[in-house]
């Protein structure tokens, strides 16, 4: 018996053509369809720029700039409004299927398998503390854009402008941002060269060192920054629950071969310990499918509301 | 009162070619077949192919063969099914013990060729009697002692059986001097995963009724997977599997002639009294879930990558699976019986246990409840390797397969 990797396939695929290259670097992705995905917009120096402020962020820098009035505050809403209805649809799938950086730290891993280098995780009790920190990055980073807007908001009356501090076209304007290593792994090689205040600005080295912490880890982990550290990642994890699509399992037909844990890069148990509900729910999922693949007994199935359409293929 | 090893090994040969031409009278004109019956008598004869390698005993389901396989030792099942002298054993051994482990046990004392040929010996710690055995064994051999855990579903038993099979492995390496690497690995999992899929396609073929082999020659070819080489064995069976493929109209029985499940405690060689029996009153084995038989091939291994620790993570899960009655709760071999009973359309269950195992005897009751509810009937069978009892076996046997024959009209 021999597992043929045909989501693994299909997946890289669209991740490459649909998540790199038509939305981010087409016009017609980044215009019109990008906006409508707050999830995975990151600033992109080679496109003309989106609709929105010439620039696109993930949706805590949506929050961020919509609350220090550098964006109109209709953006927020039409910005949140979009990402819950994208991520009441697919859950968290967008980071499986989307994200540049999650695309990123799989290539990486490819890269490890093909060197047959091993792989090295944390124990189950650090891993579980750890997948708790993209969470408090959040709330930080929300904290951090509400405190900052309301200081604005406050400052306002005696004429003080986001804008008449910071000068037209600033990209690294959220404190956030600055040491998010998102941003610079998307445009890597254009960076060093374009933006002569890469290295004069002491908060680059600490995002140097972040983003050098990312690059190791995710080599040795699989997804070591979607597991661990990406608050976007953390906001869409919350629709998983209730989201449209997701992974049902027949409970009669799992043996309980941790084949579908193995797989998984986000490290998920509960998709092999799940004795009881039929819909498998975990908050790091990404639906990234390689469960249902490996499934030998073809027990999971990826389901739109409770109608089954995906199975896996008979492998015996 | 002492038998020298030769003596013992003739003894031992001329019950396997007993067993065997028993075995290939019965057979009616599938020539693949002979291919088992020649590897089960030889055996004990030449080891030409293994010479300049290390021959590494195994005791149990338990043991990873991949791993040994990739170290670039062989391995070879010691568990023996022979009945004589057992009482050489037992002056060591409990009287109320595995006659399995008195058996392998009194080989090893009368230091068999079996035991002779083997550089080192593996024990897991699977049941009770074998974990004893171990202790015994490395009186008079190299043992190293694999421990299972006693659950296959709690995450800290996932990981103690992780770590120790890479102890195992570190073991291995020292023992062979050759380090275990991924590419040896990856190889030797995919000549395994060909042994499953091409026992998975015997077993197909059984689901046919009537089938085209009798129980008995599948638990042989089943058998010879533990001793013989992988590839030759390979080809051998898959050499079977078109014959049968091609000639499903040569029938064994008669399509009134029950379908029989044994399950329970091993069938090895030369120990084929309950197979015959059944066979011989009219019944035919289709499918079974014992150690020599279907268990050890029924899980793939199937690693996400192909880096040593995700295939060492794959092979440890496939042995996790096995549903062997020494793991608490077990609930899993049911739902595996339940499944494999109605996939193979029995009719009725020969529980088969050898006397004195516990861990088997305890579940005999839930099998028995679990099968009630879907109406199967269940012969439950406690016996040993001495043939003084198949007079008695065979009435029992009959009467039930009599009774299923009823049923079935």
């Amino acid at each position: 018996m021999k597992i043929q990797h045909k989501i693994r396939h299909i997946r890289l695929c669209v991740q490459l053509v649909v998540g790199l290259f038509f939305l981010n670097m087409t016009a017609v992705g980044a215009y019109i369809v990008a906006p409508l995905l707050p999830v995975i917009r990151f600033d992109y120096p080679g496109t003309p720029g989106t609709i929105i402020g010439g620039q696109r962020v993930c949706d805590i820098g949506i929050i961020y700039r919509a609350l220090t009035q550098f964006w109109p505050l209709a953006f927020l809403i039409i910005a949140v409004a979009m990402l819950i209805l994208v991520c009441i649809i697919v859950g968290r799938g967008l980071c499986g299927w989307l994200c540049p950086i999650g695309l990123f730290q799989d290539l990486l891993t490819k890269l490890r398998v093909f060197l047959r280098i091993n792989k090295k995780e944390f124990s189950q009790s650090i891993h579980e503390k750890l997948v708790l920190v993209k969470y408090a990055i959040f709330v930080l980073a929300l904290l951090l854009a509400a405190s900052i807007g309301l200081s604005f908001i406050a400052s306002q009356s005696a004429g003080i402008t986001y804008k008449s501090i910071y000068p037209e076209g600033t990209t690294q304007v959220a404190p956030f941002c600055t040491i998010c290593p998102a941003p610079d792994i998307y445009y890597i090689g254009t960076v060093i060269n374009t933006h002569d205040f890469y290295f004069s600005d002491p908060t680059r080295y600490f995002a140097l060192t972040v983003i050098i912490i990312v690059f190791a880890g995710s080599f040795m982990i699989p997804r070591f920054w979607c597991r661990y550290f990406c608050p976007v990642g953390a906001t869409s994890s919350f629709f998983n629950k209730v989201s449209i699509i997701s992974i049902r399992k027949k409970h009669a037909d799992c043996v309980r071969c941790y084949y579908c844990t193995n797989a998984c890069s986000m490290r998920i148990r509960k998709v092999c310990e799940e004795y009881e509900k039929d819909r498998v729910v975990d908050m790091n999922c990404t639906l990234c499918l390689e469960c249902i693949e490996v499934c030998p007994e073809n027990a999971l199935s990826l389901s739109v509301f409770t109608k089954q359409v995906y199975q896996g293929w008979k492998k015996r | 009162m002492t038998i020298n090893p030769k003596e013992s090994c003739a003894q031992l040969k001329s019950k396997i070619i007993e067993c065997t031409s028993y075995l290939s009278k019965k057979n009616k004109g599938c020539k693949a077949l002979h291919y088992f019956y020649k590897r089960a008598r030889e055996f004990y004869d030449k080891k030409k192919a293994w010479s300049g390698r290390k021959v590494i005993g195994t005791l149990c389901n338990f043991v990873p063969v991949e791993l040994i396989r990739a170290a670039g030792a062989i391995p070879v099942r010691l568990c023996a099914g022979f009945g004589e002298n057992i009482d050489i054993a037992e002056k060591t051994l409990p009287r109320l013990y595995c006659p399995l482990v008195k058996s392998t046990y009194t080989l090893l004392l009368q230091n068999n060729v079996l035991f002779k040929i083997v550089d080192a010996v593996i024990s897991p710690t699977s049941c009770d009697c074998k974990k004893k055995l171990a202790e015994l064994c490395a009186l008079h051999k190299k043992t190293y002692v694999l421990e299972v855990p006693h659950t296959s579903i709690t995450p800290q038993s996932r990981e103690l059986w992780l770590a120790s099979l890479n102890s195992l492995k570190t073991d291995l390496e020292k023992l062979t001097g050759t380090r275990i690497s991924s590419k040896k690995l990856k190889e030797s999992i995919d000549i395994y995963n060909r042994m499953h899929s091409l026992v998975h396609r015997l077993y197909d073929i059984r689901k046919n009724h009537p089938p085209p082999i009798w129980g008995g020659d599948a638990l042989i070819v089943t058998n010879t997977a533990f001793f013989d080489d992988p590839m030759q064995w390979s080809n051998a069976v898959e050499a079977l599997c078109k014959e049968l493929e091609n000639n499903t109209h040569k029938y064994v029985c008669d399509s009134n002639s029950p379908r029989i499940f044994l399950t329970g405690t091993p069938v090895i060689l030369p120990a084929w009294k309950i197979v015959n029996v059944i066979e011989d009153a009219g019944g035919i084995i289709v499918c079974d879930d014992i150690c020599t038989g279907f268990k050890p091939f029924f899980d793939p291994i199937i690693p996400t990558h192909s880096t040593l620790t995700d295939m060492l993570i794959a092979i440890a899960d496939k042995y996790l699976m096995h549903t062997c009655a020494c793991f608490v709760p077990n609930t899993a071999r049911i739902e595996r019986l339940l499944k494999l009973v109605e996939n193979f359309k029995i009719d009725g269950v020969v529980y088969y246990r050898l006397h004195c195992c516990h861990t088997y005897g305890a579940e005999e009751w839930r099998i028995r409840s679990a099968l009630k509810a879907v109406n199967i009937p269940v012969l439950s069978i406690e016996t040993d390797y001495s043939e003084g009892d198949i007079g008695q076996l065979k009435t029992r046997l009959e009467a039930f397969i009599e009774m299923l024959k009823a049923r079935k009209e």
